[in-house]
């Protein structure tokens, strides 16, 4: 990575996590084949993409092309028919990073933002809940950040207020998942890993909610659990959260389906209800 | 089903329509009572109303934001007839001054019947341990001879009931010539014979972890506290430590609580929001991350510590002690009080 823009990077997801997590242990591993890298602030993130695809390009990086990932675009292609940039390391086609950014404001949604580069035009896609993900990271060895268990909890309940039908493009175990099913399992996953220390999740996303939506924040905390208890609510919707847990960042623990829904049922308890009376809801 | 008076109220006690709403835990319940008992004011404008809530789920703080809302929204002469009633440690707070003692008489008896609706009803017991207790209380504390009468008062059992206790006490009681009592010492045989029931006297239920990473009490206290409950105390090791901080035992202990029921109900209900993750458990000597006791005086002896969390007296929990089967520690405990007591004489 180009050593002036480490600063602007944060990774999230099932990496950040196990970094977190598994650091101090080398006998257990994460298993990913996508590394989700965040640019931010957004007003270097054109500038730190263009210099970030370049040198790797330059070094040997390949863009991935197949299946539905498309050839870099041209001038000609409209900003959300842009592929994003994802690119495989030499050598191996094992995993690959992601770029993404944050929002320009509080206001802005989901948005894809030109990157020009010699070898074509690529997307840098921004969706609204990663600043809140990007929040306050941990800055790791290399200079470069990684993202809180808690700011991703957060940002993927937000994302998901209601359990969509959208369902996820790999099987998981032999089943078809819902998305939602799978972020909001993540979030149980982060939880579970983080025992204890949950008790401070609350300050965190009180602070972090209102750092980034600073006039918005009341209405999306007083909703930011009805996706997680929609879930603990369903036995069908809770096994698909179980299953991705399992095969993902909880395969290490032995933790049951029951057990499972008790972490999310504390959660609820000790930092989504909280964060909603903070915010004004009163039951 | 609820029946109600022919003014759509639980009782009309003198020129008062009265609703009692137990245990109201949520905001909304609360304001739902305030409205409908609004709008019966609004409706009989020559009778006034009480909102009595025993053992209130919610913080003072919360309440007097919502009664200050209350204030705003209705008109002077509804807000100049509403009387909102606390009822705590079998005290009324709020009370209106010219509510006699037969109406009083007839809320406790109200408040009895919906408090037994919305809770688990207890066994009955023999009110002797009750009685013993308040005895042994008031010996480890060093504090005066008390009258019949002030165990009646505190223990809620009639006069009969502590005559008879005071009979079968005899041997170990001793009496001033103001007919005042007192233990003579600490009552080892009736002692023994209390910890062979205490189970059933304290209607003692155990709770475990099935979470598979439990909480440590210091969790379930902060809890505990943030309920704003004052009808429920920590005993156990955690109580005894308060009175004997040397007590020697090493590890984390589990969570004794000891509750307040003296109208002979009572709701675990709260252990839920202390912790989804503890579910009962079935016979004394299985292990436990949380026990919960019942405490049938009128008067619970809890004290308020500086950490707002309220603590049950050393009785309490010593017989947790004894519980836990920590007989070592329990000895210690008790050496450590008559110790105390001695000193202090």
């Amino acid at each position: 990575m180009p050593v002036e823009f480490l600063e602007n990077i944060v990774v999230i997801g099932s990496l950040a996590a196990g970094y977190y997590f598994f650091k101090g242990n080398s006998s257990l591993h994460v298993r990913t084949k996508d590394i989700d890298c965040i640019l931010s602030p957004r007003m270097i993130a054109v500038d730190a993409g263009v210099a970030i695809v370049d040198r790797l390009i330059g070094i040997g990086w390949r863009p991935r092309e197949e299946g539905n990932f498309g050839l870099p675009g041209t001038p000609k292609t409209p900003d959300h028919k842009l592929p994003a940039v994802r690119l495989y390391p030499p050598n191996t086609t094992a995993w690959f990073i992601e770029l993404l950014t944050v929002p320009r404001s509080e206001d802005e949604g989901n948005s894809w933002t030109r990157l020009e580069l010699p070898s074509g035009h690529y997307g840098l896609p921004c969706f609204r809940y990663l600043s809140i993900a990007a929040h306050d990271p941990i800055k790791t060895a290399l200079g470069l950040y990684c993202a809180r268990p808690e700011m991703m909890a957060l940002a993927n309940l937000l994302e998901h207020p209601v359990i969509g039908t959208q369902t996820m493009n790999s099987l998981f175990a032999g089943r078809s998942i819902k998305r939602g099913n799978k972020d909001l399992g993540r979030v149980l996953a982060l939880a579970r890993l983080s025992e204890n220390e949950i008790e401070n999740w609350h300050e965190a996303w009180h602070r972090a909610i209102k750092t980034c939506f600073p006039t918005n924040w009341r209405n999306l905390a007083v909703h930011a659990g009805d996706g997680l208890r929609a879930l603990l609510d369903s036995r069908e919707d809770m096994m698909e959260a179980f299953i991705t847990c399992i095969t993902g960042l909880l395969a290490y623990r032995a933790v049951t389906q029951d057990q499972l829904r008790i972490t999310g049922l504390r959660l609820v308890q000790e930092v989504i209800e909280p964060l909603e009376q903070a915010a004004g809801r009163m039951d | 089903m609820k029946t109600k008076t022919t003014h759509g109220v639980d009782a009309q006690i003198g020129r008062y329509l009265v609703e009692v709403r137990p245990r109201v835990q949520s905001i909304r319940s609360l304001r739902d009572a305030i409205i409908h008992l609004a709008y019966h004011l609004a409706e009989y404008p020559s009778r006034s109303a009480l909102l009595v809530l025993p053992g209130l789920e919610l913080t003072q703080k919360r309440l007097m934001v919502e009664q200050e809302k209350a204030l705003k929204a209705f008109r002077p002469e509804i807000i100049q007839r509403f009387h909102l009633v606390l009822v705590e440690r079998g005290e009324y707070i709020n009370l209106p001054a010219r509510f006699s003692s037969s109406d009083k008489m007839r809320l406790d008896q109200l408040i009895k019947e919906q408090t037994v609706r919305y809770g688990e009803r207890l066994p009955r017991i023999d009110g002797y341990y009750v009685i013993l207790k308040l005895l042994v209380f008031q010996w480890l504390k060093n504090e005066p001879p008390v009258t019949a009468k002030w165990l009646s008062d505190k223990s809620g059992y009639s006069y009969p009931t502590v005559a008879k206790a005071l009979t079968r006490l005899a041997d170990g009681i001793k009496k001033h010539s103001d007919r005042r009592i007192e233990l003579k010492s600490f009552p080892r045989d009736e002692w023994a014979r209390l910890l062979a029931v205490s189970d059933q006297v304290r209607s003692t239920t155990r709770f475990i972890d099935v979470s598979g990473q439990p909480r440590p009490a210091g969790a379930l206290m902060r809890r505990l506290r943030e309920t704003g409950r004052s009808d429920i105390a920590i005993g156990g090791v955690h109580g005894a430590r308060r009175y004997y901080p040397e007590l020697d035992l090493v590890g984390s202990p589990r969570l004794d609580l000891i509750v307040h029921c003296p109208l002979g109900a009572v709701n675990l209900d709260f252990v839920n929001r202390l912790d989804p993750g503890l579910a009962r458990v079935e016979g004394a000597g299985k292990p436990a991350h949380l026990a919960v006791h019942v405490v049938r005086s009128r008067d619970s002896f809890f004290e308020k510590g500086k950490d707002d969390l309220f603590w049950a007296d050393p009785v309490e929990c010593l017989l947790d002690l004894h519980d836990e089967r920590l007989e070592p520690q329990a000895l210690e405990f008790l050496n450590n009080l008559v110790e105390h007591r001695e000193k202090n004489r």
